[in-house]
């Protein structure tokens, strides 16, 4: 699975992480849907993101969430959504 | 989708709502809302509009600042006394959030000026606390369709409903005629906590920020009564009323012509 595109949340924390993520995703949603790479470094938002994730009106399909290094990278579907 | 970095992080709190989102905080973005009265309401109103992000709060008021105004209008202090409330709310909120537009409308409503006031709004949150405004604001806001968020305090006991013309019923379905005066005690006989005009301001401006991110309200034809003796939240179901003066099939314009003083504060 490839991404569409990727955001670089590296240097920030929960809540922001998902806040940045969710922004991004919904922006995909929203022009025809894709997949998106988060990379993260705090490493309680690669659970946190998927968890907050589920909760959203938007059905976000968590594909993967592999640790890079110290990192981790998270890739989630953003399904086509109409206005 | 429009939002800057800035913007992300402000509301950020409000944002990661299951309910929110981008669209819905450029919706408050580009909404303008009018917010009548400085007072004890107005003050939560207008506060909670502009830290929620509405992108222009208009907010009409003539009094001045006075002592007796401390037990619940917050946005003002002793130093103020004597200047325009409007002036200085809206000093206040800016400086909260220099991301909004807010205007300081330093002027009387009456049933002759309500109708071109409050025209071309997305929302009006009434914090007025007598009952010719009061009335004159709702026909004002069913002829002009504007959705209207009413808040009352009388003593212990606090008041709200949501109005969406053509659709629920309005001030005057549920209160078709004012009391008549001299029954209702004046603001300074019966008084008013100021935590009541806080949650009273707070309810209105939830149910506006709801509406206006494109959210449904929660107090359509609905008229939440709060006693704040037992802490009771009563709802009271509203409906329709044929023939209303207001939002009936034909608009009759009615004045109230006595001046009868509500506390709202």
């Amino acid at each position: 699975m490839t991404e569409d595109e990727t955001l670089d949340l590296c240097g920030e924390k929960c809540p922001d992480t998902f806040v940045y993520s969710k922004i991004k995703l919904e922006e995909l949603a929203y022009s025809g849907g894709g997949v998106l790479k988060i990379i993260v470094d705090y490493p309680p938002a690669a659970e946190n993101i998927p968890r907050s994730l589920r909760t959203e009106k938007i059905k976000y399909e968590v594909l993967e969430v592999r640790p890079v290094g110290d990192r981790f990278e998270l890739l989630v579907r953003a399904p086509a959504v109409k206005e | 989708m429009g939002l800057s970095l800035n913007e992300i992080k402000r509301y950020s709190r409000q944002l990661v709502l299951p309910d929110m989102g981008a669209r819905e905080q450029n919706r408050l973005k580009n909404a303008k809302v009018a917010v009548t009265g400085a007072g004890g309401l107005g003050c939560p109103v207008s506060t909670y509009l502009t830290l929620a992000g509405v992108g222009q709060i208009d907010i009409f008021d003539m009094d001045k600042v006075e002592l007796s105004n401390f037990n619940r209008q917050f946005l003002y202090t002793p130093e103020d006394i004597g200047r325009p409330k409007v002036e200085v709310a809206a000093e206040r909120l800016r400086a909260v959030n220099p991301e909004i537009e807010v205007n300081a409308i330093d002027t009387v409503i009456n049933y002759d000026n309500a109708f071109d006031l409050l025209k071309g709004y997305d929302a009006v949150v009434d914090g007025t606390d007598n009952f010719p405004v009061r009335y004159a604001v709702n026909d004002a806001c069913v002829v002009n369709r504007i959705p209207l968020f009413h808040g009352a305090v009388l003593m212990y006991e606090g008041r709200v409903t949501t109005i969406i013309p053509g659709e629920t019923a309005c001030y005057r379905c549920a209160f078709p005629e004012p009391p008549p005066a001299g029954s209702v005690p004046t603001c300074r006989e019966a008084g008013v906590f100021g935590a009541m005009t806080g949650i009273v301001g707070s309810i209105q401006s939830l149910e506006a920020i709801r509406y206006l991110a494109g959210l449904e309200p929660s107090l359509k034809n609905t008229l939440l009564i709060i006693n704040a003796d037992y802490s009771i939240y009563d709802r009271i179901k509203l409906r329709r009323r044929e023939g209303c003066s207001a939002c009936g099939e034909t608009f009759i314009p009615r004045p109230v012509d006595y001046s009868c003083e509500v506390p709202e504060g």
